[in-house]
């Protein structure tokens, strides 16, 4: 059974279509790329899942519920989690402070809770940084921790906007492992929008185009790249791609 | 021994150093200190009801005089008017119900409403206004401009035990042991998860709505205690001043709280508590050595402790005090 399933959604802002007619389905444990050129509509199409948008007209269901007039905070607690595009966070708490704040929703007993935390701390790779505050880490790992506010806040489903941002090339790499580590052993669902090509390569998701704001195609990536109109409106020139 | 005071912070141990010190005074002195500090220290609870939500929470508000009065004028008009036995503990009750009530109530509506800060300031500004128009014009029941007296209180236990607190000493030991106590309650709230989440609504509200939770709730009911331990330091204060007119609930009154706190340290529970005993204390002092500069000389130590320090006075200790550590710490790594 898919875990989200988007039907028809729409969102125009003054009559201007930012999402036409999307339909979507997400299976749990999936891992999905949303990929497309500025204006194509992603971050709107991820608002309206998180609940940080409402749709013009369209029905989301998440987890057999239809959640379409669910706001934000309702969402949160069904399991859907969302990392923004700039990352987010409580900059001058600590590492373990911020990750502290999104475990204490789920009521667990101390023992539970350090764990929780611990386990988080080390999927994130943060661990050894707990005591440091928030904006003194890099680019890359304050990326890392939202995506581990959203771990230690026992979503189902995870919405990354830009995670890979600002990253090194060897964070990418291990953020395309935590990524393929949470999807397949945590058997959590994520989409991801992304623009850096290698990265969507590395993780060998299924993608879907969006072009001004309609789907334009999907599929695996050799599908994709082989696509011509795809190249045409994203990938650009052939020798970017390889 | 030895051992437990090692695990208590050092913050927590300040704390106990400043209550024993309150706890001792009367040993060493008398007369009029002793008829005043009460006074201080309620103010000091009346500091930390505007640091839970200023520093805690980050919301400010102009209406903490405004509670403070309620609690005032519940505990002149219960005692004046009924003749229960614990009326005293009915009017320190009815003005901690009434201000968290009100307080829940505006809240509520404006936080539900997602006003940004600046409209929320002025709500309480306004709530302070109408408080205060409102003691002025009850006449029968507030006495009006003229003001209620109040008696001070006894507190009985059954027909055991009958505690007058007409005198100096045991009034103040009473009105130690209820700041102690409040301060206990508040410094709980703020260590316990309910403070960790309303600490993430300072920092980024945007994120904490993200990680689920309704912050339009959590700020209520911060505003809620805020507001109930402003009144149920009010209604102390009616019973010790004696007195309660409507200039208590005025918006200069909420001013000076604030100025208290920004002096004292708005991050920080005992410095907003000291900061309203010892600036209290101060204007007091100034305005009897200097009646016509000591407003200003109040001003010049508020804008000098604002530019300084960022925390207030608690806030430069802690940032001395954490460079003379790693100061420390990185000469004994490096000798």
């Amino acid at each position: 059974m898919s875990l989200l399933e988007i039907h028809n959604l729409s969102k125009s802002f003054k009559g201007l279509l930012a999402n036409d007619k999307i339909c979507m389905e997400l299976k749990l444990g999936e891992a999905r790329c949303i990929i497309g050129p500025n204006g194509a509509g992603k971050t709107t199409l991820i608002s309206m899942i998180s609940g940080h948008l409402f749709q013009s007209s369209g029905i989301i269901t998440f987890d057999g519920k239809n959640i379409s007039n669910y706001d934000l905070v309702k969402r949160v607690r069904l399991g859907i989690g969302r990392k923004f595009q700039t990352p987010t966070l409580f900059d001058n708490l600590t590492v373990y402070e911020n990750v502290e704040l999104s475990v204490i929703r789920n009521n667990y007993s101390n023992f539970e809770k350090n764990a929780k935390i611990d386990e988080t701390l080390k999927l994130i790779r943060l661990f050894d940084e707990k005591d440091v505050p928030a904006n003194t880490l890099s680019h890359g790992q304050r990326q890392w921790l939202e995506i581990g506010l959203l771990i230690g806040n026992n979503v189902k489903l995870l919405l990354l906007d830009e995670p890979t941002a600002g990253m090194t090339t060897e964070e990418t790499i291990a953020t395309t492992k935590l990524i393929n580590n949470l999807s397949g052993e945590k058997n959590l669902s994520i989409i991801v929008i992304e623009h850096d090509i290698n990265f969507v390569r590395e993780l060998g998701a299924q993608i879907t185009v969006l072009h001004l704001g309609k789907i334009f195609a999907e599929g695996n990536y050799s599908t994709i790249e082989n696509n011509k109109f795809v190249r045409e409106i994203y990938l650009g020139a052939p020798d970017v791609v390889s | 021994m030895q051992n437990v005071l090692t695990k208590i912070s050092g913050e927590a141990k300040f704390e106990l150093l400043i209550f024993l010190a309150l706890a001792s005074i009367p040993l060493v002195f008398s007369g009029y200190i002793l008829f005043i500090l009460p006074q201080y220290m309620l103010f000091g609870l009346l500091a930390v009801s505007l640091s839970i939500l200023w520093g805690l929470t980050g919301i400010i508000s102009f209406g903490q005089a405004g509670f403070f009065a309620i609690g005032a004028y519940a505990i002149g008009i219960v005692v004046k008017s009924t003749f229960l036995m614990n009326s005293a503990i009915l009017g320190i009750l009815l003005g901690i119900i009434v201000s968290a009530v009100i307080a829940g109530v505006v809240g509520y509506f404006l936080f539900s409403a997602k006003v940004k800060a600046t409209y929320f300031v002025l709500a309480t500004l306004a709530l302070s206004i109408i408080i205060e128009q409102l003691a002025k014009s009850q006449k029968e029941i507030t006495g009006g401009w003229n003001g209620l007296f109040v008696d001070r209180i006894s507190i009985s236990f059954g027909n055991l035990l009958e505690y007058s607190l007409f005198n100096d000493i045991p009034m103040y030991y009473f009105t130690l042991l209820l700041t102690i106590i409040a301060y206990a309650l508040i410094k709980f709230l703020t260590t316990s998860n309910f403070g960790k989440i309303l600490r993430g609504i300072r920092e980024n509200e945007d994120r904490i709505l993200a990680l689920g939770y309704n912050t339009s709730i959590y700020k209520t009911l911060i505003f809620c205690v805020s507001g109930a331990l402003a009144g149920f330091a009010g209604s102390i204060y009616g019973t010790h001043a004696g007195f309660v007119d409507p200039s208590l609930a005025r918006v200069l009154f909420s001013t000076e709280v604030i100025v208290w706190v920004a002096i004292g340290g708005r991050n920080s529970i005992i410095g907003s508590f000291l900061g309203g005993i010892l600036v209290a204390s101060l204007a007091n002092y100034l305005n009897s050595i200097t009646p016509e500069y000591w407003q200003l000389i109040i001003g010049i130590v508020f804008i000098a402790v604002v530019i300084l320090f960022k925390g207030g006075l608690a806030g430069g200790l802690e940032e001395i005090y954490h460079r003379l550590k790693s100061k420390n710490y990185v000469s004994a790594r490096n000798p």
